[in-house]
């Protein structure tokens, strides 16, 4: 691989986690302001044309609509990467049971925003199981890829808005953690380290 | 601060700057409004009236406006400052706050959530933009 000097005098390789980061705050807060004002410019079209005919008007206001919630919703999609990437870890000691019912009697330090995303992500039927000091939490998903944060930055358009979305959230904040979120043939792993050891 | 209070709107993407000054003005016309861009960042305490709400972008080009706000209120202590931005996080506001903004709100993606916002910032009813679906 080769290396480039910045005006810093890093490495581009070593710099490159920080630009992306830099680049994923920066697009998702720079591209909505111009979407905003198309979205309200519609909105303010559409208000001085009530009650008025005009051929095609509906039509391309519905357009222009759907057109801005579809960014809305890819952007939102990056700004929930780049809060993932960001976000303030004050770690909180969290019981595994109460992220879901039916884990064992351990616990893992997690964010409280981190902490919630999982108990909305992990459904009733999750199993879990201690690995040394893991604990390794396992639930199946069905047609998830294999890499929800490759799969959402492949595609934005297919998999923004949604569960991908979040579990490329997860990878990165478990990171953060210490742990991890895997997912190969639609069962999705998330591995934590149990604090203290295992009771 | 009421619907006569002055407003300075500094913002740098032109056309959401334009557009901002229009909702405000439909809201509270008798408000004077002075618009600023990115550039003109280090002027605002030059050039703010008497007692202005100071509308603050969040991000001004590729500068993060909220190293503007603590020596502006310390210098104008006469000016509320709002900071705005495409995105606000419970992180972000406390930043904000702590800096010195007396508020910060996201930016409202519907006219009717401008009005709620620029309302709650000026005070009093104000003219109603659109009919609630």
């Amino acid at each position: 691989m080769t290396s480039s000097i910045s005006r810093d005098g890093n490495t581009y390789t070593e710099a490159a986690p920080q630009l992306l980061d830099s680049l994923l705050y920066g697009v998702s807060h720079d591209l909505r302001s111009p979407l905003l004002t198309v979205s309200l410019s519609a909105q303010l079209l559409e208000h001085s044309l009530a009650g008025v005919e005009v051929a095609g008007a509906i039509e391309a206001l519905d357009g222009l609509r759907a057109a801005c919630d579809d960014l809305e919703r890819m952007l939102s999609a990056l700004n929930a990467l780049s809060r993932a990437a960001r976000r303030a870890s004050d770690t909180i000691e969290v019981t595994l049971s109460s992220l879901f019912g039916g884990a064992p009697a351990v616990t893992v330090a997690l964010d409280e925003s981190t902490a919630g995303e999982l108990r909305w992500a992990i459904p009733t039927g999750a199993t879990a199981l201690l690995d040394g000091d893991t604990a390794v939490i396992r639930w199946s998903v069905a047609d998830a890829p294999d890499s929800p944060l490759m799969a959402l930055a492949g595609s934005l358009h297919l998999h923004a808005g949604g569960l991908i979305e979040r579990l490329a959230c997860l990878q990165i904040t478990l990171a953060r953690h210490h742990g991890s979120l895997d997912v190969v043939g639609e069962q999705v792993t998330v591995r934590l380290p149990v604090l203290g050891g295992v009771a | 601060m009421n619907q006569g209070t002055p407003v300075v709107i500094v913002e740098d993407d032109d056309a959401h700057r334009d557009l901002i000054a229009h909702l405000l003005a439909f809201v509270a016309p008798e408000s004077r409004v002075l618009l600023l861009a990115a550039e003109d960042r280090e002027t605002i305490a030059d050039r703010a009236p008497l007692g202005a709400l100071v509308l603050l972008d969040r991000r001004l080009g590729a500068h993060d406006s909220i190293t503007l706000v603590r020596p502006l209120v310390r210098h104008r202590a006469d000016l509320s400052v709002a900071i705005m931005s495409a995105f606000v996080t419970p992180e972000d506001r406390l930043a904000c706050l702590a800096a010195g903004a007396g508020t910060v709100f996201e930016k409202p993606g519907d006219l009717n959530g401008w009005r709620s916002t620029l309302l709650g910032l000026l005070g009093g009813g104000g003219r109603t933009l659109v009919r609630a679906a």
